[in-house]
């Protein structure tokens, strides 16, 4: 199979980035349905995947999408699809079945402004909660990674594919339509320099291998063995046994939502990724992710030049949420202000869980279309620094 | 150099997301300079006018948005009312004179630029975008002429880059400040 | 078979070379007409020389999901519900190779589904279908399904359903599937024949099939506990297409009709099309 990695320096988008990203990731399946801001990926992966074989299909809806994603994994590709807001909440559904299944593959949310269809051409960041929540039953865990950049997007849409085989699960790439729309420098480097996570397959017959590993709740690096490959395994919606059989018995029940929740909170140590900035000697912090971390910093970099002891702190994986490293944060500083484009506050909530009281935190909320300005969060420092 | 905020102005279909892309792709990838385009289609863009945002910088780009541009290059009359007043003070406004009639104003250089008819004499009226940015250059040197000639001659379409090229050279040539 | 002394268990053949022993007994009720079509099924697939190796049965929610699920020795993939043309949309793109039999249902197809289903006949998805229609959702109790004929009293319509039900063989020839049929569960023969004729057309074969519900068909609708009952209404409520030409409407009026209603195999599907397309894009 081709490589389909482009070396080379580029001008482009971060929704392109994220096309591109897959691509060198092995990404050989792509199913969509158009959506602003998104749209731009789901063009490049049409125009890139048959170059280098893939396929690439545009659904009847993000229900479909969804759903022929995770088949294609099942069936042995690594797939992705993408959305924004009013389709990944139709897409919630199919996450469930990926989760279940223990089933990898990677979901962009391009985040736009809501509640409901919103703006469609302008950033929002209400989606927080639902990439983490909002799939039915609970009973699950879930990663998801956030870029401030185009070179980020492109990178850790890589890192989502990794970390979907490495754990077995759907993994959300959660942007924005700052970052995807914003057209910057993307440097591919050559096919060797980048680190890609083959699909792990049994070592063991098929009478000795269970599919779904629920009496090893904390392993990671587990085979996903596919269709046609004489494993004979058993997908299901329902909770099921070892093997896939449908039950009703709550001690299945009980086994199955342990190993969905552990596989990652017990490997978080895998799973934490942040960005410090002129945090050594700082007093107060300033958080934000995706598309609002660089007016962040450039608040934080004004309230330098003015004196302030002010640091910079951003969770790049989302979700499992870093509370060690919040609460380090919170234990260093006096104030934090969590600088988010919504206004029911999200990461501001989490953070201040995370905090456990050794902070004050301040929410500093938009209802998004633009990130906030530098200048807006400055205002809001000198206020509140003390 | 600072950071520097551009924004291109003027109605759909005029071809000035190009001209900011080919300019921010010169700054990138042949410049070696931190450059980030955005498009805005907010209250801004309504009756059709379309506006493209470079920021270009020496520095990391911290904030990728244009606030107050240091150069607007406009080719709308209403493009040319509604954002006018967010340059900033001492900047450069280069403006297409055939389609835009400005009002005086001491805060600002406005240069006038007659890119329409100029690439009307050319032959095509599409590459009037070419020759405000060819303009822009030499008005402004935010970027060798010859870098984005180089670019520009690798991004258009082919078979049209020595039209494309001509207009850029007839846009420098057109800029008495 | 196990020993004298032991709970005797007696296997169907096919059953014995197909299912996995420790599926059985299936969960279907007493009567119901599943079983019949799983038979045909079985039957159409060793007479075809299916295996494991190269088949894979992809089930909906309802009752003809749940009573195949995770039963066949080879891979299962089991979808949600009304999304099984989807999943086997995804399935049959990464393994071209494989042969798809999918299992559906009233609401599964008709309902929830009704747009995928409607989008893998128009790009005649090459899988085959077969629609276990028994005028009802069986599994959740007895709530009307778009298959329910008019008048019918189920559990969420009790003064009757005033709305027509679906055809869906010919919506499925409209959306453009290769071939269509529609027989009873008691067709034993036509249904295995049309089975094995759906396996073999590349494209999209989709399989209707009037089967009995007793539990809730039977017992909500017409008000019987017996499926010979119900069995006796489907027969006299449908009719072979070619002997419907002989009749007049009022005659026809009200039946279903059985046979087949297309066989386009020259019709090109989004698989061999996708494939023809790689050649012509593919670079490297």
């Amino acid at each position: 199979m081709p490589s389909g990695v482009k070396p080379g320096k580029y001008f482009v988008q971060g929704d392109e980035a994220i096309a591109e990203g897959a691509i060198a990731a092995g990404c050989r399946f792509f199913a969509g349905y158009p959506i602003t801001p998104s749209s731009e990926t789901s063009e490049t992966m049409a125009r890139r995947l048959p170059e280098v074989g893939g396929i690439c299909l545009q659904m009847e809806d993000e229900l479909a999408s969804i759903h022929s994603v995770g088949a294609a994994s099942v069936g042995g590709l690594k797939a992705m699809t993408i959305s924004s807001g009013p389709g990944i909440s139709l897409m919630l559904e199919g996450l469930g079945w990926g989760i279940k299944n223990e089933i990898p593959y990677v979901v962009a949310d391009i985040q736009r402004a809501g509640p409901s269809n919103g703006v469609a051409t302008r950033v929002g960041q209400g989606d927080f909660y639902t990439v983490r929540y909002g799939s039915a039953g609970g009973n699950s865990s879930l990663i998801a990674l956030s870029p401030k950049s185009t070179q980020e997007a492109f990178d850790l849409t890589i890192e989502c594919f990794n970390l979907s085989e490495i754990f077995r699960c759907p993994v959300f790439l959660l942007s924005d339509e700052t970052v995807g729309h914003t057209r910057e420098l993307l440097v591919i480097p050559e096919e060797t320099r980048l680190n890609v996570v083959k699909r792990f397959k049994p070592t063991v017959p098929p009478e000795q291998f269970a599919m779904y590993p629920l009496d090893t709740p904390g392993v990671i690096n587990y085979p996903f063995p596919n269709i046609g490959e004489g494993y004979g395994i058993c997908v299901s919606p329902y909770t099921h046994n070892s093997k896939g059989y449908a039950s009703t018995a709550q001690d299945i029940q009980e086994k199955m939502a342990r190993r969905l929740v552990l596989k990652i909170t017990e490997n978080l140590g895998r799973l934490v990724r942040v960005e410090k900035q002129k945090m050594e000697d700082a007093e107060f912090a300033v958080v934000a992710y995706g598309g609002n971390a660089r007016p962040a910093i450039a608040a934080v970099d004004i309230a330098r030049e003015s004196g302030m002891k002010v640091g910079f702190f951003r969770p790049i994986i989302v979700w499992p949420f870093p509370d060690g490293e919040v609460l380090k944060v919170a234990e260093k500083v006096k104030t934090i202000l969590v600088c988010e484009l919504n206004i029911d506050g999200q990461l501001s909530r989490e953070v201040g869980r995370a905090a456990k009281g050794k902070a004050e935190v301040y929410h500093l909320g938009s209802g998004g279309v633009e990130p906030h300005l530098p200048a807006q969060i400055f205002n809001e420092i000198r206020r509140l620094y003390k | 150099m600072a950071r520097q905020e551009i924004r291109f102005a003027g109605f759909g279909g005029q071809g000035l997301l190009l001209a900011g892309i080919l300019l921010g792709k010169t700054a990138a990838l042949y410049a070696g300079k931190q450059a980030a385009q955005t498009q805005s289609y907010g209250t801004e863009a309504r009756g059709g006018a379309s506006q493209c945002n470079l920021v270009i910088d020496d520095q990391e780009i911290t904030y990728v948005g244009v606030v107050n541009p240091d150069v607007f290059v406009v080719m709308s009359q209403e493009a040319y009312d509604k954002l006018i007043g967010e340059v900033k003070e001492g900047g450069l406004v280069f403006y297409d004179s055939d389609l835009v009639k400005v009002k005086e104003n001491p805060r600002l250089r406005q240069i006038p630029i007659p890119s329409t008819s100029a690439a009307k004499g050319l032959g095509k009226q599409m590459v009037a975008n070419v020759v405000m940015l060819g303009a822009m250059i030499e008005g402004t040197k935010a970027i060798d002429g010859d870098l984005v000639k180089t670019c520009l001659k690798e991004s258009v379409p082919p078979g049209t880059e020595e039209l494309n090229l001509k207009a850029f050279d007839l846009g420098r040539s057109l800029v008495k400040l | 078979m196990s020993t004298v002394g032991e709970t005797l268990t007696i296997l169907h053949p096919l059953v014995a070379k197909y299912l996995r022993k420790e599926r059985m007994p299936h969960m279907a009720c007493p009567g119901c007409g599943i079983g019949q079509v799983i038979h045909s099924t079985l039957l159409a697939i060793d007479e075809l020389g299916l295996t494991p190796k190269d088949t894979v049965w992809v089930q909906g929610v309802g009752c003809n999901s749940r009573i195949t699920y995770s039963t066949w020795v080879g891979d299962n993939v089991d979808a949600h519900h009304g999304r099984i043309f989807a999943v086997a949309t995804g399935l049959k793109m990464a393994r071209p190779d494989m042969n798809f039999i999918l299992f559906t249902g009233d609401g599964d197809c008709g309902a929830i589904g009704g747009n995928h289903f409607i989008h893998a006949c128009r790009r005649n998805l090459d899988v085959t279908a077969i629609l276990f229609n028994n005028g009802i959702y069986g599994m959740t109790g007895g709530q009307v399904a778009p298959t329910s004929p008019v008048g019918a009293v189920t559990t969420t319509t009790p003064y009757g359903n005033i709305e027509d039900p679906f055809d869906m063989c010919q919506m499925a020839v409209t959306a453009g599937a290769s071939y269509v049929a529609r027989w009873k569960s008691t067709d034993f023969k036509p249904l295995v024949n049309s089975i094995k004729k759906g396996v073999q057309t590349k494209g999209l074969a989709f399989i209707e099939v009037l089967l009995q519900c007793p539990t809730n068909f039977g017992r909500y609708v017409l008000k019987t506990s017996q499926p010979q009952e119900v069995l006796k209404w489907i027969k006299e409520h449908s009719v072979n297409k070619k002997d419907a030409e002989k009749l007049t409407a009022e005659e026809v009026a009200g039946k279903y009709l059985l046979g087949e209603f297309i066989y386009r195999p020259e019709r090109s599907g989004i698989v061999e099309r996708y494939q023809e397309f790689l050649k012509k894009y593919q670079k490297e």
